[in-house]
């Protein structure tokens, strides 16, 4: 693509030389356009090159997970005392909460920066131990740098008459959480 | 300047270093080893060589390296007198035998260790501390679901079941899913993490700070290690903290121990079938009448902690109504002898929560939790007739007095 | 007899390797630099003044030192450790008790670690006083602080790998923030909206939605591979940089670089070792008990150069406090070199003098001033965060001993928005400068007076509207911030009776010992006075202001401002909070948006 000896002849009239090296010559004068092969190359060397960056970046978030599902059977509801009940913390990361009035259950995760808090039953607070987020019974932020209310898992009852927790559905806002699949009506005797 | 300065470091790192060889080559495992074989007569030392000694379990997921400094420990024909170099003592070791169930599952502790301290658990971080002398007993439950056949080496652990069963710890505890839930589900209170225990150590000032401790403490006095907190020391707006509601038993040290060895037998434990005995089935009891049968349930089912031995009553239940205690069962009679059902149906649905004395302070921490699907019909029927009969252990006008006041 | 050493010399094999005999000769000290790999970045001859050692105390080579240790005892690490969650524990035990001289080089291992994070820290330190960063030399800062982040970021995935507990949650801290990232992360504000929990930033972090095998093994990969790679192609332009810049000294007689700066190079990395050795001999890392998602250690606390971030957090929100604060930091240390004008100060440490405002420098006072003030509220805030700090992020004093059955005392509350938007608004406003324009048209409408008359009044105007903003809603009720059962009718009483509120709780003890009156007439004498300082302070840096307004141009001078600013305001808010019981200026938590 020698720039200096640069020919300028009618673009449509010219046929396809046969020697070789007018080849390209004969692309600039058809195409119109000088180093069309170079941008085009840089062109697509730069796609190849951001979008081997761009695959690789998601190529670093896996599709598949090996970790435990996230509904789980909690037993029956009359088992439970009113109060908080630690039984499912270990192993399922969450509390299960008798009201008078039914059921409820919270995700064991600060939502401050997803440390997992305890149960004082003595003073009737989760603390979180990683900056000292309290929060009361009903979930709500009463000191600490926590800025939202403890979420709350949906609960059902199983066909078995068994309390059915989903974690993948979440809810914390004040209302939304007092109703609907977050909340399971039991009447104590 | 420079020269004397290089001189100095070069000094320095050669005595830094032959000081970390001389650290790393001479150990505490090391100098009990030598010890050991300089004990020994030369053709004893034969076949048996030095290193860190370790028992692999892959079954049960443990390396275990205590025999590093326990060297004769399955070799009686060599051990002395003075620990480390003892034998184990009885036949234990020819029951289990080292390669397949290593140290650690029995005695505890931290087999990855070649040091003392921490080998044996005593240092922080390390919440599986050794079970020293009879509390060793503890670990068998682990396998052995037949505790009456080897009762004769397990006395502290079956002691400690019955006492458990008889002191009616089940009316407010569960343990594998048998018992109540009025408080700490006690399933795996032996190998629990402390702070799940919520294990209040700075109340216990001049002992070590172990489970151990903890569980004795606790069960000599449980108010000692939550004493609650009063409205003076509350901050505004706080509401006040009852003491623990778990009631003193008064127990002696020796019922201590036993107590504690059950505990400890209770742990999480998941060992593979080969491992496991499980218990035999036991036979139904047969009894001679209705109350007896009763009262079998009211031990079974552990009515005895609250209601007390007899259903005395008279435990202490902060802010509940009828006193801030709990109602004696010996004028059921009195109350119900003409409203068989309706006692029936407390039984089954429990009264929860209990009611309070006085409503600005927070609801009493024990109740009446529900028997319904625990208690058999037949059972609660006897049990019924036993609770009758509590009243023909009162002097007869009492029982008179009471049947006039119901009426 | 032969001399087999000289007969060996002689031979082509000797020959062949070493191109250059060892005696002590001009040629042949040029040739030890000149002609080995290692060594040839550096120059033949270099001026005297700048192997002083006083001048750069061999931080950056320190630095580089501490490097090469760290890689070297990380290999031998990586012989006997596996990076799965069944594994690493039992590794770590391993090395402590069961490896030769395993205990000795993961000791090494943490504490050069630590030092090299101190190291790299000071050395950015002196190149900043000794003003080495200056044209043409700003890039290599640039690239200075990108090597400093990656220090950090190796340091924090390698905090993971012994899987105990320390380590678990100071990760879990850390991933956190990233959700908490604008955009793009789950719980962060302004977020897109293809971005859940499976595809936000700490998904890509951890490798999952919980921390676990995927995140470990994740780790293990950049700290020992990837990260350090692109460290060391970060490390050779920078260090390429250092020689092709010039060194900022070059005055004072040349001396041959080899012996004179190799030599000092060699004693200090021996010093160094000597350090390392006897700190890893004395101390054991430590390692707790193994890694447990169902019990979070009371208090969790990140690594100690984390902790200034850590203490951060309970003042801002997590989004601001562990993305946008450390970002702006980043950014701002990084624009340092493209603010700074002044071409005084290169090359030799500040000349200090004592004036009325304390020791200032007498070529740079404002540069190092407010670089020295940020370096030590950081390090105050890490001191903080490791003494001050127990069960439940409580403050404890350094001598308190920690309990786990200390009542939480009463919450913080939230100034309401508006007077919180006064404020921050004001507090701003303050930063203006007045420019020569503005002077010279106020001159001519209300005479030769006239500026300075306008600037005290704006000063004491902006000041005393910030005291108001400040005091006045504690007269009233507070907003209705996040259900909280407020049982009291004002910000005052409610603060008052909290004990983590000494200034309002000492007003509130008077009030209620002198009545309502003495109560307003102290928030009266507090306003007074509070405004009477800002305004004061506004004046003394009125005509600095202005100058430098003059002298930056108005995006610089914006630039230097609003960091400057909101350093001071990150200070600012931590007074109020601990000494006033404020929780937040601006409170709108639907949007996470909490300052």
């Amino acid at each position: 693509m020698d720039q200096a000896n640069a020919p300028a002849p009618d673009p449509q009239a010219t046929p396809p030389p046969s020697e070789p090296t007018d080849i390209w010559r004969w692309f600039d004068e058809r195409f119109g356009r000088r180093q069309l092969l170079l941008k085009s190359g840089w062109a697509f060397f730069w796609m190849f090159l951001g979008g081997w960056l761009l695959s690789n970046l998601r190529y670093l978030f896996p599709n598949v997970l090996y970790e435990p599902t996230l509904s789980f059977k909690a037993g029956r509801p009359e088992d439970y005392p009113i109060g908080v009940s630690e039984k499912w913390k270990k192993s399922q990361r969450t509390w299960i909460v008798r009201k008078e009035d039914g059921f409820y259950c919270f995700w064991a995760r600060c939502t401050h920066l997803g440390c997992t808090p305890n149960w004082f039953d003595a003073e009737g607070r989760f603390k979180c131990p990683c900056h000292g987020s309290n929060f009361n019974k009903d979930g709500d932020v009463v000191a600490g740098p926590a800025p939202k209310p403890l979420w709350r898992c949906a609960v059902q009852m199983a066909d078995d008459g068994q309390l059915l927790i989903d974690k993948a559905r979440l809810e914390n806002r004040p209302g939304p959480r007092e109703q609907g699949e977050f909340f399971l009506p039991f009447k104590s005797a | 300047m420079k020269r004397l300065l290089f001189f100095i470091f070069s000094g320095l790192l050669m005595l830094l270093f032959l000081i970390s060889i001389a650290q790393d080559t001479r150990r505490e495992w090391t100098v009990y080893q030598g010890k050991f074989f300089k004990s020994l007569a030369k053709d004893e030392r034969r076949g048996l060589s030095g290193g860190i000694k370790q028992l692999i379990i892959s079954d049960l997921k443990r390396v275990d390296r205590c025999t590093t400094c326990h060297v004769a420990i399955d070799k009686p024909q060599l051990a002395l007198a003075e620990e480390p170099f003892t034998a184990h003592p009885g036949k234990f070791l020819q029951w289990h035998p080292p390669e397949k169930f290593g140290c650690t599952v029995c005695h505890g502790g931290q087999g990855l260790a070649t040091e003392t301290a921490a080998a044996h658990g005593d240092v922080k971080h390390w919440e599986q501390p050794l079970l020293r002398g009879p509390l060793v007993q503890a670990s068998c439950a682990q396998c052995h679901g037949d505790i009456q056949k080897i009762k004769e080496h397990v006395p502290l652990l079956a002691r400690g079941r019955e006492l458990f069963q008889a002191k009616g710890c089940y009316g407010c505890h569960a343990v594998k899913d048998f018992g109540q839930t009025v408080s700490q589900d006690l399933t795996d209170v032996g190998s629990k993490s402390y702070q799940l225990l919520e294990a209040d150590f700075e109340m216990m000032h001049d002992q070590p700070h172990t489970r151990i401790h903890w569980l004795m403490a606790k069960l000599r006095h449980p108010r000692m290690l939550n004493p609650g907190v009063t409205q003076e020391h509350l901050p505004p707006g706080e509401e006040e903290v009852f003491p623990s509601a778990m009631p003193h038993f008064g127990l002696a040290e020796d019922e201590i121990q036993s107590l504690t060895v059950y505990l400890l037998s209770l742990t999480g434990s998941d060992f593979p079938a080969s491992y496991v005995t499980p218990a035999p089935p036991q036979p139904a009891p047969v009894f001679a009448s209705d109350v007896e049968r009763g009262q079998a349930v009211f031990q079974k089912y552990g009515c005895a902690a609250c209601h007390g031995i007899g259903g005395v009553g008279g435990r202490k239940n902060w802010n509940a109504g009828l006193g801030e205690e709990i109602p004696s069962l010996m004028y059921v009679k009195a109350y119900y002898g003409n409203r068989v059902d309706a006692l029936k149906e407390l039984i089954r649905q429990g009264r929860l929560p209990a009611p309070r004395a006085s409503a600005d302070r927070p609801r009493p921490s024990l109740y009446m939790p529900p028997w319904k699907d625990r208690i058999s019909e037949e059972d609660l029927s006897a049990l019924v007739a036993y609770l009758f009969s509590l009243s023909d252990r009162l002097p007869p006008q009492a029982a008179a007095e009471k049947t006039s006041a119901s009426r | 007899m032969i001399d087999i050493k000289a007969y060996v010399k002689k031979t082509k094999l000797w020959k062949s390797i070493f191109r250059h005999d060892f005696s002590d000769t001009p040629r042949t000290r040029l040739l030890r630099v000149f002609g080995n790999v290692f060594l040839h970045l550096h120059p033949v001859r270099i001026a005297k003044d700048a192997i002083r050692v006083t001048y750069t105390w061999g931080l950056g080579g320190i630095s580089f030192y501490l490097f090469l240790v760290l890689t070297v005892t990380g290999i031998l690490l990586m012989f006997y450790y596996r990076p799965a969650s069944i594994l690493a524990y039992q590794d770590m035990k391993d090395l402590a008790f069961a490896v030769t001289l395993g205990g000795l080089l993961r000791n090494m291992h943490r504490w050069s670690a630590h030092l090299m994070v101190v190291a790299v820290i000071f050395h950015m330190v002196r190149v900043f006083l000794t003003g080495a960063y200056k044209p043409p030399r700003e890039y290599n800062w640039v690239v200075g602080v990108l090597l400093l982040v990656m220090t950090l970021f190796l340091s924090y995935t390698g905090y993971l790998l012994p899987w105990d507990q320390l380590a678990l949650w100071a990760v879990t801290v850390g991933a956190q923030m990233a959700a908490n990232s604008p955009m793009l992360g789950n719980e962060g504000p302004f977020k897109l909206p293809f971005i859940t929990a499976s595809n936000d930033a700490r998904f890509g972090l951890i490798g999952g939605t919980v921390i676990g095998d995927a995140t470990l093994i994740r780790f293990y990969v950049l700290h020992c591979i990837a990260v350090p790679f692109i460290f060391a192609i970060f490390l050779c332009v920078h260090l390429w940089r250092v020689r092709k810049d010039s060194f900022s000294v070059q005055t004072g007689e040349k001396v041959d670089v080899w012996p004179h700066l190799v030599s000092r190079e060699l004693l200090a990395a021996m010093l160094m070792t000597v350090i390392l050795l006897v700190w890893s001999l004395l101390l054991n890392a430590p390692l707790e008990s193994q890694a447990n998602l169902n019990v979070t250690p009371n208090p969790s606390k990140a690594p100690w150069y984390f902790l200034g971030l850590q203490e951060l957090l309970v003042y801002f929100d997590p989004w601001i406090a562990g993305v946008v604060l450390p970002t702006l930091i980043v950014v701002g240390l990084m624009a340092i070199p493209y603010v700074d004008i002044n071409p005084k100060g290169v090359g030799t440490w500040p000349k200090m003098r004592l004036s009325r405002g304390g020791w200032v420098s007498v070529d740079r006072p404002f540069a190092v001033s407010v670089f020295m003030l940020g370096t030590i509220m950081w390090f105050v805030l890490i001191f903080i965060g490791q003494y001050c700090r127990g069960p439940n992020w409580e403050w404890y004093w350094p001598w308190e001993q920690w309990s786990h059955r200390r009542l939480t005392k009463l919450t913080l509350k939230n100034i309401p928005n508006l007077w919180g938007l006064a404020l921050m608004g004001s507090y701003f406003l303050a930063g203006t400068p007045i420019p020569k324009p503005a002077k010279e048209k106020i001159a001519s409408i209300a005479g030769p007076g006239g500026p300075a008359k306008f600037s005290a009044a704006l000063h004491f105007g902006l000041g005393a509207a910030m005291a108001i903003a400040l005091f006045m809603p504690i007269l009233i009720a507070p907003d209705a911030d996040y259900p909280m059962r407020s049982k009291y009718p004002t910000l005052f009483e409610s603060l008052g009776r909290a004990i983590n509120a000494p200034v309002v709780s000492a007003m509130y003890r008077l009030v209620q010992q002198a009545g309502p009156a003495a109560g307003y007439a102290v928030i009266a004498g507090l306003i007074a006075a509070v405004a009477g300082i800002l305004g004061t302070l506004g004046m003394a840096f009125a005509k600095f202001k202005d100058q430098m307004y003059e002298q930056l141009g108005p995006v610089k001078y914006a630039i230097v401002m609003a960091l400057f600013l909101m350093m001071m305001g990150v200070l600012g808010k931590i007074v109020l909070r601990l000494l006033f019981g404020i929780k937040y200026l601006f409170s709108l938590p639907m949007f996470n948006f909490n300052i």
